[in-house]
């Protein structure tokens, strides 16, 4: 979903060049500057929404200075995926659904598209995600983490997450026999 | 794994080589702890089940109670604990029990965070039982009629399949001692699993209760669930005190337990013993699906906000539906028992989309299946306003006939 615009739009007045255009420019903290669908960004981020309604959105690429540009990557091939298939989400958020979780499994797509993420990049997608107030974004990315460590025991999510244990000996001992009770299938 | 390739069109700029997630090396950074509260609660929250996330406080002082503030729980028992005999089961069952209601009375102190989110699902064997649809039912040819408006046979079928999978997860709410043990007189292979002494205050919202096995519930007579909109029970045998469990059962889902009930879903409900009447009277229901609730000889539906109704295997003697805002209904009867007294009152010129099934080539005690059409005929007279006609033909061939019902229709 590459956008052509031509430079030269520029010189019309920007209200109406932005009343046109179908996309949106963000600019991530190290100057790299991506195109995303102006409909899907709206529709998934509530703060890129909140630009857009209220006029803030930079032709020139509008500046997110807390995200790098590879997790602004992410953010703008999720928002361009998500964007494909509309049909089917538009179809779901219309019918008269019996769904009442608070969280819907990740699709087929969704899940391959976190499961290829590095450690580090899921991060920064979760952070990104946050900041940007996209909700299902979000909740893709916790979904993933959340797996990485359903049944693992305390010293195994430590070593998958690098967690330092900065407890005492004393305190963990402590914290054990508080805890004895969440244990009972062991 | 080639999963890159499949992203690699829509990142055009470029796709750097990654590592998998769980390649963690010594020098790396711990990322996780440093995320928001808000984000780690909501990994918390997405846990399959909520032992895992109290778990988490052994990890370091940062996650250190942190699942006191988690708003929502999955409780799920672990699938093939060995449990074979039912001694094993039952001691199974009674740890579960005992984590659910420790975890809850620990949340009920001050200083931890309502529970808004809360699902229990309890099965002997694997928990995925209680996660997937039931089977369709046999079926030779489904004819479906779009009248005026063919696009929406699509979307309607959508709907269909959504219905009972999406209704499967669920809760919100705030649940103190949701279980506790029945008295000891009981005999051994049996579990009963009180639901008394429930409190809920003004948060919860969602409630889903999924207990397999040798459990029974005994209804409470005496609970307010005050904010609750969205229930579901499934697999859930009950416990009736002399025939009273199909009245309780009413009670619970009714408007006077539950004033702000939206959405309700009753899955595989035996009552122990044979009922006589279930009263649904439920002022704000506006979807409700019911599947399989058994050994209920009347069944009363006062719904006068209900858009969607859906009643798979319903064998009620007595069917009694006053619903006058209904949209949408599906119904179909358990094999060749149709209620021999079907009441509908009313006309209902809002119903748009109807799914029936019909015998095609009745089987050996023919009667019964006729009647089965016939009571399912006599339902279309009460249509007069459907856009869609969704009919499943069962056991036979002849489809041909089915056209001549459209004209009931018209």
């Amino acid at each position: 979903m590459e956008v052509d615009k031509g430079k030269g739009e520029a010189e019309e007045t920007r209200k109406v060049a932005e009343a046109d255009r179908d996309t949106v420019t963000l600019k991530s903290s190290d100057g790299k500057l991506f195109e995303v669908s102006k409909e899907a960004a709206a529709r998934l981020s509530t703060v890129l929404a909140g630009m857009i309604a209220g006029g803030s959105i930079d032709d020139n690429g509008t500046d997110l200075k807390q995200i790098g540009s590879e997790a602004l990557e992410n953010v703008v091939d999720y928002c361009n995926k998500h964007a494909n298939s509309i049909p089917s989400a538009a179809l779901i958020s219309s019918s008269i659904s019996f769904n009442t979780a608070p969280f819907k499994e990740p699709e087929e797509w969704e899940r391959k598209f976190v499961d290829r993420l590095s450690h580090d990049a899921l991060f920064d997608l979760v952070e990104a995600a946050n900041f940007l107030g996209m909700e299902r974004l979000l909740d893709v990315t916790c979904h993933k983490i959340s797996e990485m460590m359903k049944g693992k025991s305390p010293d195994q999510i430590r070593e998958v997450f690098n967690i330092k244990n900065d407890y005492t000996k004393e305190e963990l001992e402590e914290i054990r026999q508080e805890l004895a009770w969440a244990f009972y299938d062991d | 794994m080639d999963s890159s390739t499949a992203v690699e069109e829509a990142a055009p700029r470029s796709a750097k080589p990654t590592t998998p997630p769980d390649a963690g090396d010594d020098d790396a950074v711990d990322l996780i702890s440093g995320l928001d509260d808000d984000v780690l609660l909501r990994v918390l929250s997405l846990l399959p089940d909520a032992s895992d996330a109290v778990r988490t406080s052994a990890l370091s002082r940062r996650w250190r109670g942190l699942w006191s503030r988690v708003p929502a729980l999955r409780f799920a028992s672990r699938p093939g604990s060995g449990a074979t005999t039912g001694g094993e089961q039952r001691a199974a069952l009674e740890r579960f029990a005992a984590f659910v209601d420790g975890f809850v009375s620990r949340r009920a102190q001050s200083g931890c965070a309502a529970i808004e989110s809360l699902s229990i699902v309890y099965a002997t064997g694997s928990s995925d039982i209680l996660e997937k649809p039931p089977p369709p039912p046999v079926f030779v040819a489904r004819v479906v009629f779009a009248i005026g408006r063919p696009h929406e046979t699509n979307e309607r079928d959508t709907q269909r399949r959504q219905l009972m999978p999406a209704y499967v997860h669920a809760v919100q709410g705030w649940i103190q001692n949701a279980f506790l043990h029945g008295h000891g007189d009981d005999d051994d292979d049996e579990n009963v699993v009180l639901l008394e002494g429930l409190h809920s205050p003004a948060r919860l919202e969602t409630l889903r209760l999924a207990l397999e096995g040798a459990i029974r519930l005994r209804l409470p007579s005496t609970v307010k669930f005050a904010s609750l909109a969205h229930l579901s029970l499934e697999r859930i045998t009950i416990a009736a005190d002399g025939g009273d469990g199909a009245r309780l059962l009413g009670h619970l889902v009714s408007s006077a337990t539950c004033p702000h009930l939206q959405k309700l879903c009753m899955r595989n409900i035996n009552l122990h013993a044979f009922s006589e009447e279930m009263r649904l009277e439920a002022a704000m229901l506006s979807e409700l699906c019911m599947e399989g609730v058994k050994t209920v000889m009347s069944l009363k539906l006062w719904t006068p906000k209900l858009r969607v109704l859906h009643m798979y295997t319903c064998s009620h003697k007595m069917l009694m539906i006053s619903a006058p805002k209904l949209e949408e209904l599906v119904i179909s009867f358990h094999q060749g028992y149709p209620p021999s007294c079907l009441e509908i009152h009313g006309d209902l010129l809002c119903v748009r989309r109807l799914k029936i099934c019909l015998w095609s080539h009745s089987p050996c005690a023919s009667s019964r299946y006729e009647a089965e059409n016939d009571t399912n005929i006599s339902l279309l007279k009460h249509f007069g306003s459907l856009t869609c006609l969704d009919v499943t033909l069962l056991r036979g061939q002849n489809v041909s006939f089915a056209g001549s019902y459209l004209e009931h229709v018209k």
